[in-house]
């Protein structure tokens, strides 16, 4: 073991060693579970859109999208507006 | 629709990776606090043995809290990567706690488990001993905010729908937090960790008493598992009463399914202590019943019944056409926010809306369904009733033979007749691996009872899955089981190794001056 020497303990340099071996394990591990399964073409994005279409209903109607709506209806004379709403 | 084997697959990943991981937390949860136990002996008494004790069984808690922690962290990624609709749904509610548990509990918990390791040669002894406590306070905190989460889904308070965000908003994070359910299972769930924590020193100690090794330590480790596991088990039982009584109040179909109880009986019902159920006929063979019992547990009353499945079933139904009506309103408000006759509508209908989410497994739009998808719809809120009857009772079982343990163990303990009873130190050291069943038995009553629902009466289980394709579940799942299998192994190696080598043969990090000789 060579403990009662003044030399720095072997422990402490071996100690290091494993633990930059196991940080650096322990990062690409971390780096390819990301790669797999967390990066963004994995990503799934779930709002209240994505949310009405799971439970079948009708997505939500924001405010500025009736009021492009309603200026449609007038240039237009309410031929179609169905798209303002999408 | 929603693709099935989706669903099914992810239930059966979460489910795994949590059974895997409640093999850690209840034994982190009871060591710990035989580890505060022991080290106050110490701290009071100054007798280096029962440092050499706190060290040893310190060693196995930390191997069993590595494990804990690395098996803990993928169940949260899964409410991401599997459940992103639940997450979406009740992330208001159930994040917050997810993040409490993460700030407040697990950062301390982890910052102390280094200081226990490391801070034996640099701290005081009380110095120490505090931080031991904190590990174990961080511990309990860890399964505070947890249960409180999981509470939630049993018995969803202090939240309300938002017809606008399609989900789920926090109203009253103290009615969250003081959910009575999130008490009584907080209590329960933790002295059903000390009673694994307890059987697992008994169990080792008398393997140690069984060769004529580590006597001193074993003795002494064996009585403090024995006071502490009486006491526990004991607890278990008297608590789980109060679970039970809850869950008759707030999970009706749970106990109903629990008991196999098809029709309501005449109040106060009995106990059913052994059966037969039978799903097709609706009725259970060959029963046993201890009169008054259930009735007495699910109502604290004589004169209040039980309902039984069929009653439960028709109300149900009942309230699946009164979801119908809230889904109706809810399709009306999203294409009409201002409109007021939709919006008295939901109001109230809005308390049965997941009834009526239900109806999403058989056709697109609820309010269109048939008599028979309703009838269809209302017998899914019946869980699998085998599973649940006998889990539970065997679970229970297990409850009242650990009272049974640790009593002997008490008594033979006090009249220094521990080591020459070897019959008993066998019973003692085949008991090891049975209060894990205990607690995985107990987790899938709790669990899979709760089904169809992930938040009961408001979420179905299908509903929170992600549309993810099956193919990657099967490789995540896959992953999983291969992954836990090798962790499975490795913890099962270093546990061995260590009880094997023992207090004596334990080698610390750095390595030290040969140690005192043993002292009372």
């Amino acid at each position: 073991m060579g403990g009662e020497s003044s030399e720095p303990p072997t422990w402490r340099r071996r100690l290091r060693r494993e633990l930059t071996g196991l940080l650096a394990l322990k990062v690409t591990a971390l780096a390819l579970l990301w790669w797999l399964f967390f990066s963004p073409p994995h990503r799934i994005t779930v709002d209240d859109e994505a949310a009405s279409r799971r439970f079948g209903v009708a997505p939500p109607r924001l405010q500025h999208q009736e009021d492009n709506r309603g200026s449609e209806l007038l240039t237009r004379g309410g031929r179609s507006a169905s798209g303002a709403s999408q | 629709m929603i693709d099935a084997t989706v669903v099914t697959l992810s239930r059966a990943q979460f489910a795994l990776t949590a059974l895997y991981h409640f093999l850690f937390v209840p034994l982190t949860l009871g060591l710990s606090m035989i580890l505060v136990i022991m080290e106050s002996v110490y701290v009071m008494t100054g007798r280096e043995i029962w440092k050499r004790m706190t060290r040893f069984w310190g060693m196995l808690f930390g191997i069993n809290f590595a494990m804990g922690v690395a098996t803990g962290i993928t169940m949260e990624f899964q409410f991401g990567t599997n459940w992103a609709y639940f997450s979406h749904y009740v992330g208001d509610v159930f994040g917050t706690t997810l993040a409490l548990e993460g700030l407040v509990a697990f950062f301390l918990e982890s910052t102390f488990v280094g200081l226990f390791f490391f801070g034996w040669e640099r701290l005081s002894r009380v110095a120490h001993l505090v931080v031991t406590g904190l590990v174990a306070l961080g511990s309990s905190l860890s399964a505070l905010w947890i249960l409180i989460g999981n509470a939630w889904m049993q018995y969803p308070v202090g939240a309300h729908f938002n017809p606008r965000a399609m989900r789920m908003e926090l109203t009253s994070f103290s009615e969250v937090l003081l959910n009575p359910v999130a008490q009584a299972k907080f209590v329960h769930t933790v002295a059903a960790g000390y009673v694994v924590g307890s059987v697992f020193v008994l169990a080792v100690s008398a393997w140690y008493l069984l060769r004529g090794r580590n006597v001193d330590v074993a003795r002494r480790s064996m009585a403090v598992a024995a006071s502490f596991g009486l006491a526990c088990a004991l607890s278990v039982v008297v608590l789980g009463d109060e679970s039970g009584y809850l869950a008759g109040e707030n999970q009706k179909m749970k106990i109903a399914a629990i008991e196999a109880e098809w029709h309501t009986e005449k109040p106060p019902a009995g106990f059913t202590l052994f059966g037969l159920p039978d799903v097709q006929e609706h009725v259970t063979h060959a029963v046993v019943k201890v009169p008054w019992m259930l009735g007495l547990i699910a109502t604290r009353s004589i004169d209040t019944p039980v309902p039984g499945i069929i009653e439960l079933v028709a109300r149900a139904r009942q309230r699946i056409r009164s979801g119908i009506e809230a889904y109706a309103a809810l399709q009306t408000l999203r294409e009409r926010p201002a409109d007021e006759s939709a919006q008295a509508r939901f109001a109230a209908h809005q308390a049965d809306l997941g009834y009526g989410l239900l109806l999403l497994r058989y056709l697109p739009n609820p309010a269109m369904a048939t008599a028979r998808q309703i009838e269809q719809a209302a017998w899914s809120t019946v869980p699998n009733v085998p599973v649940l009857f006998w889990c539970f009772r065997v679970m229970v079982g297990l409850g009242f033979y650990f009272i049974a343990l640790f009593a002997s163990a008490f008594y033979l303990a006090a009249r220094h007749r521990l080591a020459p009873s070897r019959a008993f130190l066998w019973v003692a050291f085949l008991s090891l691996p049975l209060p894990w069943i205990a607690a995985e038995l107990g987790w899938i009553v709790a669990e899979y009872g709760r089904q169809p629902w992930a938040i009961d009466g408001v979420l179905p289980t299908f509903l929170g899955a992600s549309p993810v394709p099956a193919a990657n579940v099967w490789l995540s799942l896959s992953g999983f089981v291969v992954f836990y299998s090798a962790l499975a192994v490795v913890d099962v190696y270093l546990l061995v190794r260590m009880i094997r080598r023992g207090p004596e043969g334990l080698g610390y990090w750095p390595p030290q001056e040969p140690r005192p000789a043993a002292s009372e």
